[in-house]
Parts: C-alpha cells; structure tokens; sequence
C-alpha cells in the first residue's frame, strides 16, 4: 500500500483535470477504456473498473497497475452577438492533461481491493480578454480528483456468476475559477475568483456485474453526487479599489451530478467482446451558480446564475479485438451520442456544449507479458448551439469540438 | 474479426477530417422595416444625439449613441461617427470614490479618430446644437462664430468637430450636411438647449429662446427636411426640464438623507441640532424661503458642501442660497413668472410647435414622443419604485442608472431606452419590425478615475 499511496503523489504532481465535458462531467477516467468510448461497465476486466464497475474487481488477480493521461483538446467558436452580428469569435486554444491511476491487489479467491485516482468532472474554457463577450466569461475552469478505494466480492453462487462492488469516492482536491471583464466601468477591468474546495466532499459507488455465461455479461454501476463548496479570495484588475476593495472572498456550491450505467456486453467470438451502455447523469442537481461575497459594494454584488440543468443521457457503443493481426496486440474503438444538460437559455461562453457524437479507436501492445502501453484518438463533435433567447440576452451560434487523445500503461504482476 | 473494429476506426477518421469546420455558414436575417427605408440613415441633433455622456464625448459612450444602436439593430455597416479617443472632449466627469460617490473632472482630452472622414458623418449630433443650427440663413444663428471664435463664451468646439469644411461657408447649417448624405431616414432631436441653458443656469444666465421664435425656426427645418427628396423623418420633442436629475435629485437626495425636510407650509428646512430652520433661496427678484417646488440644482451640492449654518449660511436672508444654483418654483407671486413655470411653459410651446411641423406633413414626417418617456420613467419611479423595467433589467431615472454622472445626458443603458423607444415609435408608424436593443447587454458605462 506505501508504495499506491506514493504512486497517488506522483500522479498529483501532474497539471491535471481541467477538461471538457457532457455538462461537465468527464466519462475519460481511462486511456484503455477511453479507446472503446468507455462502454465498459459490464466487462471490468481491467483495474480501471474501479471507476467503470467496482464490482468487476472480483475477477481481478494478482497484483494490478494501470495508469495514463489522457489530453482534452477543446475548441469552440462563437459568431454573433445576435441579433446584430454574426462575427467569429475563436475561444483559446488549451490542452488539458487529465491524468488517471488505478492499482488493484487481490485479497483472496474473489476478493480484490483497489485504488483509483480519476478526474469525473473538470472543464475549461478561456475566451480572448477582450473578445465580444468578455462581460460574460474570460476563463472558467472547474478542476476535480478524486480518490476511490474500492473492493470488489465473487458471491459464493453455485452456477451464476455474479460480482458485486463498491467504494467511497473522496474528493481531494477541487477548484473552480471564474473570471470576466467588468464592462460597466470606464475603463474596464477584470473580476476573477479562484475558490478552493472547503473540505473533502465525499461520495460513493457500487456495482454488480453479473456473467450468466461466458458469451454475455451485464453489468450497473451507481456513482452518487458531490456537493462541493469553494471559498477563495476575489482578485480585481484595473478596478477601483473603492468598488472592488481587496481582501473579498467569494464563496460558491456545486452539485456535481450523481449518474449511474448499465450495459451488457458480449462476446461473439473469440478475442472480440462488443459492449453497448447506457449513461445518465442526474444534472438536475446543477440549478444555479451563486456566488456569495462577504463584503458588497455598490458595484460588486452577490451573483446568481441560473444554470438549471436537465438529467441527460449517453449511449456509449464500443469494443476490443484481442490479438488482433499478431499476439499482443489489442485494437479498440467506439462510438457515443450525448445528450446536452444545458438548456439553449443556460448555454453561455462558460461552456457552449450540445448534443454531441463522439468516434474514438485505440490500441494496447504488450510490451512484456507484465507490461502493455495503452493510447487512444478521440473525436467529439458538438452539434451546432443555436442561442436566441439566452437568460441575459448573450445570443449567438456556438460550434464545438475537441480532439482527445491519451497515452498510458497497464501493469499485471 | 477485423470487419468489426476497421469500420469502426475508418469511420471515426472520416468525421475526423471531414467536420473540423463549423457546420453552417451563417447571415444575418434581413431586417423588416416596413415601408421606411433605412438604406441610409442619418441622425440630426445635439450632444444627446452625439452620444455625450458624463459630461464629455469619448468613444466608449459614443459605441452606444441612440442612433449607432439603432443603425446596429438595422445592420447597418457603415454608420460614421465623429469618435473621440478617451476621456474625449468636456472634461469627463469620473467617479473617484465609489463609497462616497465624490466625482471629479478629467481634464485631459482626447483625440478625434475618425476625422479624415471624406464626406459627412451619418450621426450628426452636434453637442450644444441649437435649433437655429439647422437652417441658419444668413447666419442668423452665427453658428459661424460659435464655431470658430475661440474668444466668444458660447464658442462650441463640438461644431469643429463635427461639421468641419461646412464651417468654411459664411452661412454654415447642418441641413446641408444632411442633404449631401442623402438620406431614406432621419432622426431629428433639437431643441432641447434652446431651453436647458436656462434651467442649468438657474435662470441665472443664459435665456430661454422665445416659443415664437422657436416655432418660427421649427417650421423653417420642417420646410428644409421635408424637402429632402427621399427622406422620412422621426421627429423627437424635448422632455420636461424637471424630468432630468440635475433638477430633481439634489432636493430629493437631501430629503432622503434627513438633511432637509418639507414642512406642513411646504416649506423646506434645514435639519439641525437646533431643530428645523428655514433655507433661504435668492430669486431674480427677492430673497424668500425655499418652497416646495424650488428645485436645488445638481451645481449646488458643492456650494452647500461647504456652507456653514452656524454662521448663518442658508438658514438666514444673508446667508441665501444664490440664485443660479436654484430653479425657482411658483410660491405666491405672479403665475407664470418663477423660473421654473417658464421653462415649463417654453418647453410645452416648444413641443407644441414640434407637434404642428409633424402633424403638417404626416406623409413624411412621425413623431417620436421623448417626452412622454422620461415623464414615464420618472412617474413609475415615483410610484413604483423604478423608472423601467427592460430585459430584467432595473433602471431608474437617477445617476447611475438611466443618465450619467452630469445629471442631464443618459447612460449607455439610459440611451438603449431611447433607442427602443424611437424604434418602437417606428415600428409602429411605418409596421416595421426592427428588433429592439437588449439593454442587458448594454453596459452602464461609468467612467472613473484612474
């Protein structure tokens, strides 16, 4: 265990988690998964099941690692502000790494417990300072790791079987930021907060994958919901200090959505096993944004952004070919359409998502008969966001897409 | 095995190279304006046309002038402005301290932009423009020599600015401008300084034009736009000199701060440690007791900062406040006289003769009624607690909402209002559609001091 828990701060040490996101939630909490649109939750062979399926442990052995990063490249362009405009505007490009560590070690016959170090939410979007709607966001970012020990338990059934799993899900660390011109001043200047998390929000997950035989397998998993709260000092740039005196923190809560999958998996042949899921996340838990002040002033006020999130759904199609062309070499793809939580009145430059397919492939190549190297390429391509009547009257087309791709490695002692 | 995972990956690389564009090209919906034609716009009046606000003309308050709001609802692309780099021109008035609201003049200036223009601009706002301006035959409004003499009191650098080789003709007028433009459409709003000099001076120095001299004038620009050969015109009257904060909210201010308090005579009195005393005000004529309907004007918060009751300033005869600092009321001498009853009256003359230039040629002319908004907003204000209600916005007629920090020009978001209302007024007369501005998105645009 004190050499997991010194793998953990390595991985912390990367820049990590910052991302892009169905709402904002991140569904990459594995390179190999990733490269079959993480369609996992009734297969769970690998020990990033942690994540996918806790009850998938149980068929682990031995002594398992696997760990990567997976980079979110996010791009999105605005054309308006309508009615009067249809000028494009180009968010900044970044690159999110979004790193991921799991390690398994098998108790006994059936039992096996596990770590995992994941990031389920995180977005990131960063506008030009003084693009069109600066009054509206610059840079916001939400960033999130969360620390998973789980177990995974082979019920002791004669004829069936049928695993069950479950974990507590810690939230160590969790930043948001947020940052906007101030366009009601002469000159302008810019209002940016940076709240940590206040105290480790917890959760859990559980799961059953159930295997009636060796061709099929079906499989749930349940991650319940964060409520996270931040408190961190507001900073103000070229602002009067009369207005914007220094010293003010802002203080924000986030639910971040609980969600659940089922899937059922199958494996027609040989080295092929093709997996269809189902992913809903309860978005409704995401109303609104306040931001409370401890100190108003005549021009900073408390805000209060209406968010109202719907529940949302993915269907999420992949699968693997297992020693495909030679020994050792697994190929992956997948396919997914998202849902959007965001309503069109909602949807703003903070995170112009949509309904959305994403394609990925991905390839794994046993370097020895311990070690293989994992990668995958994914695409995401948001339909286009159409803006007309927006909460505060910010209208305008959004496009969306993002590139993913990821490297990593799976160790089996 | 292959032909499952290979179609996969194949048509993952297809939307990958074929949909890294955004989809669609967009443009613009085509804007219905009925039957105006707003193919060329143009805008004639003073610094409320200008786009003048907190007591200069710089280009972020220039951004949203009535009419470049307007021309942007229209989609139109080459609406000029005479832009001014920041703080402008007029010693911009900055807030320094937001938590006590003290104010300070800019004296720096700034620079024109777009001065090489090589025809006239289409917003023709000129601040401080009088009617005469307009027409001024033989130069009877000697708009020349406000323009150029530099020695004169009322010498108006805004003409310069504004009108430039025009000035070079002995008799310069904005007509001309304007016809040399062209125009489908005109908004005309003059007339509003042929009467403000007087109240901003308190009635103290500059005079109120004589109503027939002003209706005289009005005709004779009637005369002249109606025969621009192409254009309608939307024509604004003048709102009442009570309607804006440099009249009202200095008293109003006071009473709210427990500084001053109305009697049951209607009588204002100083609150002091000694009780309540009267205020005495000079008039032209006397010096009496201020009354009810005596308006402190915004330019006496800095006499009265600095007035000392306890040697008897304000609260004795000797100590009066003087006159340009008020806007006298009616208080029981002969109707009509006080000040503010003839800038009253003037005012609603002035409208009257807007009102029988527009009614004479409907064909070509409309009226837009601006004053009968800021009558409403002041109204709602006073019995329902805000001035207007727009997009979820709150504004209120006061300084810091609607008008800027000179009490008299509107905000960014206070000239929004004005645009929709014309727009409104147009949609209306002409069954046009023109999308009005989402004051939302409109800043306040408070300057401050660096």
């Amino acid at each position: 265990m004190r050499r997991i828990v010194t793998l953990c701060t390595v991985v912390l040490i990367f820049s990590f988690s910052r991302a892009y996101g169905s709402g904002f939630a991140l569904y990459e909490a594995s390179v190999r998964i990733a490269g079959m649109m993480g369609a996992y939750v009734a297969n769970g062979n690998n020990v990033s099941t942690v994540f996918y399926n806790p009850a998938g442990l149980a068929q682990l052995s031995g002594v398992n690692l696997s760990f990567g990063s997976t980079f979110i490249a996010p791009r999105t362009t605005f054309r308006g502000p309508l009615p009067y405009s249809v000028s494009k505007s180009y968010m900044d490009k970044q690159t999110f790494p979004v790193p991921n560590f799991y390690a398994s070690y098998q108790i006994t016959g059936g039992l096996t417990a596990a770590i995992g170090l994941y990031a389920p939410y995180g977005l990131g979007t960063r506008w030009p300072s003084d693009w069109v709607g600066r009054g509206e966001a610059v840079n916001t970012s939400i960033q999130t790791i969360v620390l998973n020990p789980a177990v995974g338990y082979r019920l002791p059934i004669d004829g069936v079987n049928i695993m069950v799993g479950g974990g507590v899900m810690m939230m160590v660390y969790s930043q948001v930021k947020l940052s906007r011109a101030v366009t009601d001043l002469v000159p302008e200047g810019t209002f940016s907060l940076t709240g940590d998390q206040n105290d480790m929000a917890t959760g859990y997950n559980v799961g059953i994958l159930i295997q009636p035989n060796d061709m099929i397998s079906v499989g749930f998993t349940y991650r319940s919901k964060f409520k996270v709260e931040y408190s961190g000092t507001a900073s103000f740039d070229n602002l009067p200090t009369s207005a914007f005196p220094s010293g003010i923190t802002g203080r924000t809560k986030i639910n971040m959505p609980a969600n659940l999958a089922v899937g059922v998996n199958v494996k027609p042949i040989k080295n092929l096993n093709l997996e269809a899921d189902y992913v809903w996340y309860e978005w409704s838990s995401f109303k609104r944004l306040a931001i409370n002040f401890d100190q108003q002033t005549a021009l900073l006020k408390n805000l209060d952004i209406p968010r109202n999130y719907i529940n949302s759904s993915q269907i999420r199609v992949g699968g693997e070919y297992i020693d495909a062309f030679t020994k050792g070499l697994t190929l992956r793809g997948g396919i997914s359409y998202d849902n959007s939580p965001i309503p069109n009145y909602t949807t703003d430059p903070t995170l112009p998502d949509n309904n959305r397919f994403a394609f990925s492939g991905g390839i794994s190549y046993n370097l020895t008969n311990m070690v293989s190297v994992d990668a995958f390429y994914m695409f995401i391509r948001a339909k286009e966001r159409t803006v007309k009547d927006s909460f505060d009257g910010f209208n305008g087309y959004y496009n969306t897409y993002a590139d993913l791709y990821g490297i990593g490695f799976t160790v089996n002692l | 095995m292959k032909k499952f995972i290979l179609p996969l990956l194949i048509l993952s690389a297809t939307f990958l190279f074929s949909s890294c564009k955004d989809y669609n090209s967009h443009s613009l919906t085509a804007v219905d304006t009925g039957t105006a034609d707003f193919s060329k716009y143009v805008a004639v009046g003073n610094s409320l046309t200008a786009g003048y606000s907190n007591g200069a003309l710089y280009q972020e308050a220039q951004k949203y002038s009535y009419p470049n709001l307007i021309a942007r609802q229209l989609h139109i692309k080459d609406f000029e402005q005479p832009l001014v780099s920041s703080p402008g021109i007029g010693n911009r008035l900055e807030v320094n301290n937001f938590e006590t609201f003290s104010i300070t003049a800019n004296t720096q200036m700034g620079t024109p932009l777009n001065a090489t223009l090589d025809r006239p601009y289409d917003n023709l706002g000129i601040p401080g423009a009088v009617l005469v301006d307009y027409s001024n035959d033989n130069d009877q409004g000697q708009l020349k020599e406000r323009a150029t003499n530099t020695n004169r009191p009322d010498f108006n650098p805004f003409y310069q600015l504004i009108m430039r080789t025009e000035l070079q003709k002995a008799a310069p007028n904005i007509n001309d401008l304007v016809t040399a433009l062209n125009p489908t459409f005109v908004t005309f709003w003059l007339g509003n300084n042929d009467a403000l000099g007087y109240v901003l001076d308190g009635g103290a120095g500059r005079s109120l034009l004589p109503p027939a001299t002003f209706q005289a004038l009005m005709q004779r620009a009637g005369q002249l736009l109606g025969a621009l050969p192409k254009a309608k015109v939307a024509i604004m009257n003048i709102p009442n000199v009570t309607d804006i904060p440099f009249v009202f909210q200095t008293n109003a201010q006071l009473q709210q701060e427990g500084k001053i308090t109305l009697n049951a005579q209607n009588q204002y009195q100083l609150v002091t440690p000694q009780g309540n005393l009267n205020i005495y005000i000079k008039t032209k004529d006397t010096t009496r007791v201020m009354m009810k309907n005596d308006f402190l004007l915004l330019t006496a918060q800095q006499y009265l900062a600095t007035a000392d009751p306890t040697k008897g300033a304000l609260i004795t005869p000797q100590g009066a406040i003087p006159s340009q600092y008020v806007l006298d009321g009616p208080a029981g001498g002969q109707p009509g006289s006080s000040e503010l009853e003839q800038a009253i009256g003037a005012v609603a003359q002035y409208n009257a003769a807007i009102n029988a230039v527009v009614q004479a040629n409907p064909d070509k002319f409309m009226l837009v009624n601006i004053n009968g908004f800021f009558s409403r907003i002041i109204t709602n204000y006073q019995t329902k607690g805000y001035g207007e209600l727009a997009d979820g916005d709150t504004l209120n007629p006061v300084i810091g909402s609607i008008f800027g920090l000179d009490g008299i020009h509107p905000t960014s978001k206070g000239y929004a209002l004005v645009a929709n209302e014309i727009i409104d007024a147009v949609n209306s007369k002409y069954n046009a559609k023109i999308p009005d501005v989402d004051v939302r998105q409109i800043p306040l645009g408070l300057p401050w001091a660096k």
